[in-house]
């Protein structure tokens, strides 16, 4: 008895091994371009509601079928928690969320339609056009199929208003090298020649293991050394006269301006960035703790704020004393962000006009860092004294 | 030794003497302790076989856990992979220009250099900036109880950001032909923004998207290299304020709209306006002056 309750036992545990394996990756996802709902009207007696789809433009081509078997989805807002807060039926505009998966040895795109109506007609998904492109290889990964079978033809769906249905489309698997896809031919989802990262591909096989935290870095603290460059008053932003003097700073190899590492840990994200001293006095400003610290923004749109930048005074400008010829770099700490997190958009307001020397207030944007890339930097940014031959 | 034996049986015999009047333990006390700490081992066999199944179950459990794909571990961690344009080199750096266009005093966060050269120097084209109040809490204090979490942001900032930057790049406000709902208070503008880098239309929506909390009420920032969608909630006037800037046909097409709380919105003046930049009205439909 005892045997064959163990031996039960093991069968269930390496299906449930099995199973597992053959579980679906992510390999990409959006909560998609929000696109106007259309209108709904209302039947008066059967109080039925539907609608026509209006960014459907492929009018010469006349055929039309109605989707049979539509999965319709009930974990959408655990996919996309990011519009969890939205009243999504009451809104005038409607997500096209969608992912990328590899699952059954092939890749799928599952577009998710919220449907507006109880029948929504006129819909439009893919055609020969559709298809995924290697963007280092160039090779094609052309359409298969599609689930329910609407391939190059409009289309009418029948499900209950609010349901999110989950339209497929086939492709041939990618290799795990594939690093950027490029997405053709699924217009109502706005994915006609649009670039997407996947998500890293580790040996292991689960996205998202074998990174871990980072030890928080320890940099070289620059010292105060005068308290006002010339004029014993109060701090001024306009007279740089009362700006505080700072020196001996994080010194390392020449690196490009503005060239940038990151370190993640559980307590908060580090953002080291280097510089070029080409003055033996150069100004700088750093501010946080109001709406002039910098952001970082995730895909979701969730921000990570700026803490603070190591060893330099809060929202006053500086002068930094130095060698032109030096290359520094700045430590700035920034909330958490978490592991699963691959890519972000550096936000840095606009400042307070100042006059100075060529001030220059206005902020940037970079878009799209990637984590992976800015930790391989982290080596860049070992201190090292400076070294002078005369 | 016999010493000690003796000296031994002393104690106890005076230990016997000092505490005999101490109360007794009552009857069968020991008897019950032993039965506690040792129960009587009734059908050892079944005990043991259901305490053998629940650790497999746990173990099966245990495995399963441990083989989860991230993703499904964590429902709620963000889904989206990058959708702009990553950049090439394996260097990350913040350089957005090359290296010999760079102007000489323009780098990073009011960065700059000082030096005694009396060269003429560029000073990068700066939009105005929202002025900002110098008192947030005092102008509403006066007249409003708050019960804000948050410092108050009035998101009507966004529309006096974007007000300016469309004054600054010459592009004047858009006409809309299309109604909505009467009587529906719906407030919308809209503009056509040339899609180039020095504009920037999107960074600077980004920016001042980034200004706001995204504790704020109604907080919703969703963007992408197609779209900029931003919403927000104002609970002190009730209003509710929506912006979407796309790129279509070339140009940037943005559009903000703001209506008290559970105003029944309609998009169609965002999609008449859409379709009129994307010339899909005189393919498909009727044809009209752009």
């Amino acid at each position: 008895m005892k045997r064959i309750v163990a031996l039960s036992l093991m069968a269930i545990a390496c299906l449930s091994m099995q199973a597992q394996e053959q579980a679906v990756k992510v390999l990409a996802s959006s909560t998609g371009v929000f696109v106007p709902r259309p209108e709904v009207n209302t039947d008066k007696k059967t109080k039925k509601t539907s609608a026509v789809w209006h960014s459907t433009n492929n009018d010469w081509i006349k055929d039309n079928c109605e989707a049979k078997n539509v999965t319709v989805i009930k974990d959408y807002l655990q996919l996309f928690p990011e519009v969890a807060n939205m009243s999504l039926d009451d809104q005038p505009y409607m997500p096209m969320s969608w992912r990328l998966t590899a699952e059954g040895g092939e890749t799928v795109m599952h577009c998710y339609f919220r449907m507006p109506a109880d029948e929504v007609t006129h819909l439009w998904l893919t055609s020969e056009e559709t298809c995924l492109v290697d963007y280092e290889t160039g090779i094609q990964y052309r359409i298969r199929r599609t689930e329910p079978d609407t391939f190059r033809k409009h289309f009418s769906v029948k499900a209950k208003k609010g349901d999110v249905i989950d339209l497929k489309i086939f492709f041939p698997p990618l290799p795990e090298s594939t690093k950027d896809v490029v997405i053709f031919g699924i217009p109502n989802w706005y994915l006609v020649g649009n670039k997407v990262s996947l998500r890293q591909q580790n040996n292991s096989g689960w996205a998202g293991v074998g990174f871990d935290y980072d030890v928080k870095p320890q940099f070289h603290q620059p010292r105060l050394l005068q308290e006002h460059l010339s004029e014993d008053k109060p701090y001024d932003m306009q007279n740089w006269n009362t700006w505080k003097v700072l020196t001996d700073a994080h010194f390392i190899k020449p690196q490009q301006d503005g060239t940038m590492a990151i370190w993640l840990t559980p307590e908060a994200t580090y953002l080291a960035i280097a510089c070029e001293q080409n003055w033996t006095r150069e100004y700088w400003g750093f501010f946080w703790g109001n709406e002039k610290g910098d952001v970082l923004l995730d895909d979701a749109g969730r921000q990570y704020k700026l803490r603070e930048v190591q060893g330099v005074p809060q929202n006053e400008m500086f002068f930094m004393d130095g060698n032109a010829g030096d290359y520094i770099a700045y430590l700035k700490v920034f909330d958490p962000i978490p592991l699963d997190v691959k890519t972000f958009t550096y936000i840095e307001p606009e400042g307070e006009p100042f006059n100075a020397w060529g001030a220059n207030w206005k902020g940037s944007v970079l878009h799209n860092l990637s984590i992976e890339q800015l930790r391989a930097n982290q080596k860049l940014f070992e201190y090292q004294p400076r070294k002078v031959v005369k | 030794m016999k010493n000690e034996r003796y000296k031994d049986t002393d104690l106890r015999e005076a230990l016997r003497r000092k505490y005999a009047d101490t109360p007794q333990l009552p009857a069968g006390f020991m008897n019950n302790m032993e039965r506690k700490t040792n129960p009587p081992m009734t059908r050892p066999v079944r005990r043991w076989w259901w305490v053998a199944a629940a650790a497999s179950v746990l173990l099966i459990i245990g495995i399963g856990v441990t083989m989860m794909p991230i993703e499904e571990r964590m429902p709620t961690a963000p889904k989206v992979v990058a959708k702009m344009e990553p950049q090439q080199t394996s260097v990350v750096t913040t350089q957005e220009e090359p290296r010999e266009e760079k102007i000489v005093i323009s780098q990073k966060n009011h960065q700059n250099k000082l030096h005694d050269s009396k060269q003429n120097q560029k000073t990068v084209p700066v939009i105005p900036t929202v002025e900002p109040e110098d008192d947030h809490h005092l102008h509403y204090a006066s007249a409003e109880l708050t019960k804000d979490t948050l410092p108050y942001q009035n998101p009507a900032r966004v529309d006096e950001f974007i007000a300016k930057m469309a004054a600054y790049n010459h592009v004047k406000q858009g006409e809309l032909e299309c109604t909505q709902p009467a009587g529906s208070n719906v407030v919308s503008s809209v503009y056509v923004f040339p899609d180039n880098k020095e504009i920037d239309v999107f960074g600077r929506l980004l920016q001042v998207a980034c200004c706001y909390s995204d504790e704020t009420p109604g907080y919703l920032l969703s963007f992408s290299h197609q779209q900029f969608f931003f919403e927000l909630k104002d609970m002190r006037q009730q209003l509710q304020y929506r912006w979407i800037a796309e790129r279509v046909n070339g140009k940037i097409l943005l559009y903000g709209t703001h209506a008290p709380l559970g105003t029944k919105e309609s998009s169609a003046c965002y999609q008449d306006y859409r379709d009129e930049l994307m010339h899909t009205k005189s393919i498909n439909k009727t044809p009209r002056e752009i």
